[in-house]
């Protein structure tokens, strides 16, 4: 059975694996996050199989399986399993395809949820070993802002980040695949998504008419992360019962709560032609 | 329909009590988030269905000093700011 490694700090890690059917599915998705394969490790098991195609041997116990229902394709868990079930639909296409893939990855954000941690709609940028996010809704110019930072500055993505946080309340940014690349101009970007990156400040994008850095109270960034945090989790929520959904955003709250508390936030106000990188690196120089 | 001047805090509403004396309330059906300040924060605790506006005003001037006039005014408003947006309601008076 081919499989992969996925490690997202050291204490959270998965395999991937493929049975008949899924091999091509599965090796796309490895590609796009720079994943390796590797013979059975540690970790939460994933295994992927085509509909219909759940051998017996897998469903054991045959009673007690939560099913999460994401349309062409369902993850079946139960409390005595040391694996996660990934059923995906026969129907193949190039757009079905990818959409799938960001929808594997469920259990994955399930479990960094559940530790503290969140998907954000942010670009991960990094000076010097610190990581900094700039977030926004589309059209706020994270893409742009990451095609003007000058030499110095590494951009590591640009739409979505993954935020871990470790056992010792540290967190740690990881860049994920901007999904839309692969579904409206078929890019062929690759995100090596294993990379963590010290996370050190948070910064909320707004275009105004003089670049500005403006610092947040805690409150006020709970809310912002919030925002960003919600604008990627809809895609996944929308398939969950009213009563789970209600229980994955307070969790998410909750999380931005403890984010907020960690580590400095502020608007960055940027202009067309501004050199906003100067105010991020004087703030990053004020040891924060 | 008649309701009880009690109001009661909407129970799927998520307070959280974090930074300095201010808190957050979360509504998870709409993921909004609203800051409360330290007053704001006392008059929720009390939104249990059994105090009515002017309960809450004399517990607040039992707790702080300097309670302004006006306050019954802004204790109301912000009562019914919370029942606008669904963070609080009324029980629907029987009979």
């Amino acid at each position: 059975m081919t499989g992969y490694s996925l490690k997202l700090n050291k204490s959270h890690k998965w395999h991937l694996m493929a049975t008949d059917g899924t091999e091509e599915w599965l090796k796309g998705l490895a590609s796009i996050m720079r994943l390796k394969e590797s013979a059975e490790g540690r970790g939460q098991r994933l295994i992927f199989f085509r509909k219909g195609r759940i051998g017996k041997e897998y469903r054991r116990p045959p009673d007690g399986w939560g099913i999460k229902d994401f349309k062409s394709m369902r993850f079946w868990q139960h409390k005595e399993a040391p694996y996660i079930l990934c059923e995906i639909d026969e129907k193949d296409g190039y757009e079905l395809d990818i959409i799938r893939m960001f929808y594997a990855l469920h259990p994955v954000y399930d479990t960094i949820k559940e530790s503290g941690g969140m998907p954000l709609h942010a670009a991960l940028v990094r000076y010097k070993e610190a990581g900094i996010l700039l977030a926004g809704a589309g059209g706020t110019g994270k893409s742009t802002s990451c095609q003007r930072l000058p030499r110095g500055w590494q951009v590591l993505c640009d739409d979505e980040v993954l935020v871990v946080r470790d056992g010792r309340d540290r967190y740690f940014a990881h860049p994920f695949p901007t999904w839309s690349d692969y579904l409206w101009r078929r890019a062929e970007n690759r995100w090596d998504v294993q990379r963590a990156t010290p996370l050190k400040a948070l910064f909320f994008l707004e275009q105004a008419k003089k670049d500005e850095v403006k610092p947040l109270t805690k409150n006020e960034a709970v809310s912002f992360i919030t925002e960003s945090t919600m604008e990627v989790s809809r895609r996944d929520l929308r398939y969950l019962s009213g009563e789970e959904q209600r229980i994955s955003k307070a969790r998410l709250f909750h999380n931005a709560c403890g984010l907020a508390g960690s580590m400095p936030s502020f608007i960055l106000q940027t202009t067309i032609s501004g050199k906003f990188w100067v105010l991020l690196e004087e703030v990053l120089s004020k040891d924060v | 329909m008649q309701h009880t001047d009690r109001p009661i805090a909407n129970p799927t509403i998520v307070l959280r009590e974090e930074f300095d004396e201010w808190a957050l309330l979360f509504d998870p059906d709409t993921a909004e988030v609203f800051g409360l300040n330290p007053v704001s924060v006392f008059i929720w605790k009390k939104l249990d269905g059994k105090h009515t506006a002017d309960d809450i005003l004399g517990d607040l001037k039992k707790s702080c000093d300097g309670v302004p006039d006006d306050a019954k005014n802004h204790v109301e408003d912000f009562m019914q700011s919370l029942v606008e947006k669904g963070f609080a309601g009324y029980e629907v008076k029987r009979g």
